[in-house]
């Protein structure tokens, strides 16, 4: 793979306009969540002397962590710069803080990003002020990060919108710029954890890898909360606690996970692969009581959620009377009417557009299908599966088609089942098994 | 002086496979740092001589991607990778990753748990949880940095419990003070935390906040010791150091 030329092509990759919007409204639907689940206004009550322990202060030098999180650098990157001028704010003008920070992500999720980015720009500034506040006592350091990297990000971005009030974007109006957005919050997730798998390197040796005791510190978890004390361990646990085998499994492979991830960027079929992974991941780490339900949320950002609305084409074997029967049953199941079929026979009156990426010899094992505008095609199961997406009768078990190894058995039933159609019931010559000469 | 320009020319000539053995013992021989900042302070300096090598290429994708989203892609990757690659670097939203630890666990310590206690008039008392002080989450950050002075450890319990006094009307009804809008469908904390009874604990019951360790059997879980810290006693004012009781 030569990346040089591998990273423009996939950062422009075109993407639909309902695909930027859904990530505008998951992000700053998450920062009203949890900003309205936050008492910001406590900070008003704590006296400065406490609240000031900046990250720099938390390790020895030694530990190389965060030593450069020095007052200044800190209060440059959250606007708290401003009180190296006036005090901190009292609990009434933190109220105030907190209300506009709020409004502000709520005007960007139904205006966007407002007259000169300014909705956008407040929503970046105000719960970076607020966060400030955590980040100079050298609490949750990076639990918002990802975040606010990616509002970062969207500040930047100035193609048209959708699903704003007022707009008439069309939401599947596909173009690099949609694309090169979706890429970049993509990107964020691609150093966020590729840059914690180097640490895993870096400051520890692949040996260290064994020694994160997590299934035990589950069980210490649970004993402390017998003992009546405030930790909270996720449930349900008990029957992994003490597990060692699970210890030596688990953790190494989430470090590869995180050295890998780069992977995602350029095959963004591995995209179900990290989401599921790294959910279980998040979710595990509740059992040492540590919760990225931030992350967790923020990875469904990378859901294409355009594929419940976008028409696709499929194209099938048409000399096949077992896919016939399939495809018919398929049809009945095209509630939305999104999917259009179109026999191997037929496929010379489409426009082209709709076809680019398919060949005759594909047809042979496998069917296809294309989303309108989508620059890739999918093939037998994938093909399958993307119809999931817009037949709402599978909908329940589309999630569990994209669940490891499901779709690699998937992959390979399908095509079993391609090359045996003739012992199903294709009475076809084409469905006949090759004869030996 | 040895031309810069040959010496890029020289290291992006090397085979592949020098690059690869030289990246090795320099791998291996990382290993035997035992400080994690020199650690990095070795890997940055090998990001140096890469960043050295490729440069051209770099500036070369820079001036030819003079696209606005090009741009901003490459300044993102710049602050980001930069950040990264300063050893301890922070800046927020920008740091240098999830450190790598490791977490042992020793089954013949002690289980032991620290932090403050609500003490109430009669005697009975209530670990004092994170939830209380929300957005602060790791209240033992807080803790272990202000128990080294007595003047601050006084000043902290004096805060919490004016926290508490705080968040009371809410706790009084099973929410925490974040929990004010959302009920229990709240963002839970990044340590989340349990509710545990606090309205049998009300402000004006509470004769003390004491800063405390316990011990417990790791197999039987039966309390063992517990060494009180500080105690400040709210209506009084009062504050004392105390040792093991």
């Amino acid at each position: 793979m030569n990346i040089a030329k591998q990273f423009p092509k996939m950062l422009y990759e075109p993407r639909p306009a309902l695909d930027v919007a859904y990530i505008r409204i998951l992000l700053f639907g998450f920062f009203i969540y949890k900003l309205l689940s936050r008492d910001f206004p406590v900070f008003g009550v704590i006296p400065k002397e406490l609240l000031n322990h900046y990250p720099h202060e938390q390790y020895r030098w030694q530990a190389g962590y965060d030593f450069l999180g020095l007052p200044q650098l800190v209060d440059l990157a959250s606007f708290h710069w401003i009180h190296w001028a006036i005090p901190l704010p009292n609990e009434t003008t933190l109220w105030s803080i907190y209300f506009a920070a709020i409004l502000a992500c709520l005007l960007v999720v139904l205006f966007g990003r407002g007259p000169r980015h300014l909705f956008a720009i407040a929503s970046y500034i105000l719960p970076s002020y607020l966060w400030g506040f955590v980040w100079r006592s050298s609490n949750d350091i990076d639990a918002v990060f990802m975040h606010l990297q990616m509002i970062l990000i969207y500040c930047f971005f100035r193609e048209k919108e959708a699903l704003t009030i007022g707009s008439k974007t069309p939401v599947l109006s596909f173009s690099a710029q949609n694309g090169w957005f979706v890429s970049m919050v993509l990107l964020v997730f691609c150093t966020y954890y590729f840059y914690a798998g180097l640490n895993k390197l870096i400051d520890i040796s692949p040996l260290d890898w064994f020694r994160f005791d997590l299934f035990h510190q589950i069980s210490d978890g649970y004993d402390t909360m017998k003992l009546g004390y405030f930790k909270s361990i996720m449930p349900g646990l008990t029957p992994f606690q003490d597990n060692q085998l699970l210890n030596m499994i688990c953790v190494p492979f989430t470090y590869v996970l995180e050295l890998t991830i780069p992977l995602m960027f350029f095959r963004r079929k591995l995209i179900p692969f990290y989401l599921f992974f790294f959910e279980v991941f998040h979710l595990l780490t509740w059992g040492v009581g540590i919760l990225f339900l931030g992350n967790m949320i923020i990875w469904f950002s990378l859901i294409p959620i355009h594929r419940f609305f976008q028409p696709i084409t499929v194209i099938w074997d048409g000399d096949c009377t077992f896919c016939k029967t399939w495809i018919d049953r398929c049809n009945r199941l095209n509630w939305l009417g999104l999917i259009r079929f179109v026999s191997s026979n037929e496929v010379d009156s489409l426009p082209e557009t709709l076809k680019a990426g398919w060949n005759p010899d594909i047809v042979k094992v496998a069917m296809w299908a294309k989303g309108t505008g989508s620059p890739d095609g999918h093939q037998g199961f994938d093909a399958f599966r993307r119809m999931a997406w817009v037949m709402p009768a599978l909908w329940p078990i589309l999630w569990v088609l994209y669940i490891p190894p499901i779709p690699i058995v998937g992959r390979i039933v399908y095509s079993w089942v391609a090359k045996n159609r003739y012992r199903f019931g294709c009475n076809s010559g084409v469905c006949q098994l090759p004869q030996k000469t | 002086m040895m031309n810069i320009e040959s010496l890029r020319q020289k290291l992006n000539t090397l085979p592949p496979k020098i690059k690869i053995a030289l990246f090795i013992v320099w791998y291996l021989l990382t290993q035997w740092i035992e400080a994690p900042i020199f650690r990095r302070v070795s890997f940055f300096a090998l990001a140096l001589v890469v960043l050295f090598a490729i440069f051209p290429t770099i500036v070369a994708w820079f001036k030819k991607s003079n696209q606005y989203y090009s741009r901003i892609t490459f300044f993102f990757l710049a602050v980001s990778l930069g950040i990264k690659l300063i050893p301890g670097a922070y800046f927020p939203p920008f740091f240098g990753g999830i450190a790598g630890w490791t977490l042992t666990h020793d089954s013949r310590q002690n289980l032991a748990l620290s932090g403050v206690q609500l003490v109430d008039q009669d005697g009975q008392f209530i670990w004092y949880s994170n939830g209380l002080t929300s957005p602060i989450n790791f209240i033992g950050r807080q803790i272990s940095k202000h128990r080294k002075k007595e003047e601050t450890a006084k000043q902290l319990l004096a805060t919490y419990f004016r926290l508490y006094e705080r968040s009371y009307p809410l706790l009084e009804k099973g929410y925490y003070a974040s929990e004010r809008y959302l009920g229990h469908l709240s963002y839970p904390e990044h340590n989340p935390c349990r509710h545990l009874p606090y309205q049998n604990f009300p402000p004006h019951r509470i004769a003390q906040l004491r800063l405390v360790r316990e011990l417990y059997d790791p197999k039987t879980l039966a309390f063992q010791e517990r060494i009180i810290e500080y105690e400040y006693f709210p209506k009084t004012g009062e504050f004392r150091k105390r040792g093991k009781s």
